[in-house]
């Protein structure tokens, strides 16, 4: 009895080690496509007003005001390890 | 056949284990430390653990101007003060005197199209610019040694130069089992991942760093996100977790998957700037009520007291400045310009402000 719960467990086990892989497999297919495709000469460079490897983020700014101390928020870019991200020239850095 | 069996599952969970721990993200604490936010006072007298205020006026040549300044670094005789908006650094005596400037913006050799760091290392200081994944090195005159160039897949926020060359890099929100604590070396690449982001989350940044020197030749690491402390022993080479400060509310580790603050509906406050001192902890925490929240932890009486600002009460100061990012322990630095009020400046320095002029405090903790 003990041997057919022993021999179930690792069938189990197995079958969710096995697809697991597999999904893993499928996202980098997907994601290899996806940089060959943005890779290609169509579509190759970011836009030229954005700063590559950055992307959008928000910075907080501090001020005093009636005896407190608030806080606003403010769009900035931040660096991103992405080659297709990319962030508004204008803007300050986070 | 049932020895076959147990080998297989013997085999399987051996592999899982040894899967787990080559990304491992826990690291040992014990250290908590809660504070309650919402039983706040208004002010709190800042004689009450600070013992010494003294003041530093630093005034510019034509043609340069203060900006928005957010870090003020000492050494033994000068201060470098950090103007990250214009992407200036201008170093003075200790008296004030101006000094030289360091770097310049541009395209050349030792020239950055943006500033995002300036930290001091032993013999030189250093210029990061992440636009183009270089840092730049100079004499503390000014003058360019080098650059060190990294792959555009290397990303921090906050970066420390350590005494046998290399750096120790932070970068706070990150992507999931990307590196969050790691080690740069003298070459621009990436040695050893200390810390990994455990999942995706929000944050707004601030202009305060993240890590901070101590003595003993130790890195503080602060973690905004979680409000986790650690601990970079820089001759071991090793990180560990020392303190936990949490509040009432949701920290951003609660909002898994989120990008933005914006996003979030519920109440939240999160740890954004903190001083680490012999006596003391002092904290400045960011709230979705856009108020910041200030905590003082007495570490010898395990006492915390929670107000929205310290009151001035030494003679010939008016306010508390909110405080800049500095090196110096034991001690809350800031520096008013002429983008304060006039009259929150101290008596003595009010006649000839001017975009040129800036007042330097320090503040000494007890």
């Amino acid at each position: 009895m003990k041997t057919k719960f022993l021999l179930i467990g690792v069938i189990v086990v197995s079958a969710i080690f096995i697809s697991s892989h597999k999904e893993n497999k499928n996202i980098d297919l997907l994601l290899e496509n996806i940089d060959a495709y943005a890779g290609s000469d169509e579509h190759g460079d970011i836009d030229e007003t954005l700063v590559p490897y950055s992307k959008l983020g928000e910075k907080t700014i501090y001020c005093i005001l009636d005896g407190k101390m608030l806080s606003t928020k403010i769009p900035c870019c931040k660096p991103d390890p992405s080659k297709f991200s990319g962030c508004a020239k204008g803007l300050d850095n986070c | 056949m049932r020895n076959v069996s147990i080998k297989i599952l013997l085999f399987i969970g051996a592999l899982t284990i040894l899967s787990c721990s080559s990304r491992n993200n826990h690291l040992e604490h014990n250290n908590f430390i809660q504070i309650d936010l919402s039983c706040r006072k208004s002010q709190f007298p800042l004689s009450s653990f600070i013992y010494d205020i003294y003041a530093i006026k630093l005034e510019l040549p034509t043609p340069y101007f203060f900006g928005v300044i957010t870090d003020v670094l000492f050494t033994d005789s000068t201060l470098f003060v950090v103007d990250k908006k214009q992407g200036n650094v201008f170093r003075f005596k200790k008296d004030g005197t101006f000094l030289n400037r360091i770097g310049n913006r541009g395209g050349g050799p030792g020239e950055f199209l943006s500033l995002y760091n300036f930290f001091i290392g032993n013999q030189y200081v250093f210029i990061s610019d992440l636009n183009i994944r270089q840092i730049h090195c100079y004499t503390h005159d000014g003058e360019y040694v080098k650059s060190i160039s990294s792959t555009f897949e290397l990303v921090y926020d906050d970066i420390a130069a350590l005494p046998n060359g290399k750096f120790l890099c932070h970068d706070i929100q990150g992507h999931k089992n990307e590196s969050k604590i790691w080690l740069m070396n003298e070459k621009g690449d990436k040695e050893k991942t200390l810390l990994f982001h455990e999942n995706n989350y929000p944050y707004s940044y601030t202009d305060w760093n993240t890590i901070s020197t101590t003595m003993d030749n130790k890195l503080n690491i602060l973690d905004p996100i979680s409000g986790i402390f650690y601990l970079y022993d820089i001759e071991k080479n090793e990180l560990a977790q020392t303190l936990h400060l949490v509040s009432e509310e949701k920290d951003l580790s609660a909002f898994r998957n989120v990008e933005t603050l914006s996003e979030i509906k519920d109440k939240y406050a999160y740890l954004s700037f903190i001083i680490n001192t012999d006596n003391y902890l002092y904290s400045i925490w960011s709230t979705s009520d856009n108020i910041a929240v200030c905590s003082l932890y007495e570490k010898g009486k395990k006492n915390v007291e929670v107000f929205e600002m310290p009151k001035m009460d030494f003679p010939d100061y008016s306010i508390c400045p909110i405080p800049v990012s500095t090196n110096l322990p034991n001690a809350m630095v800031a520096i008013m310009t002429d983008e304060y009020p006039l009259e929150y400046f101290p008596k003595q320095y009010r006649d000839g402000i001017s975009e040129q002029v800036a007042v330097v405090y320090v503040m000494k903790f007890k």
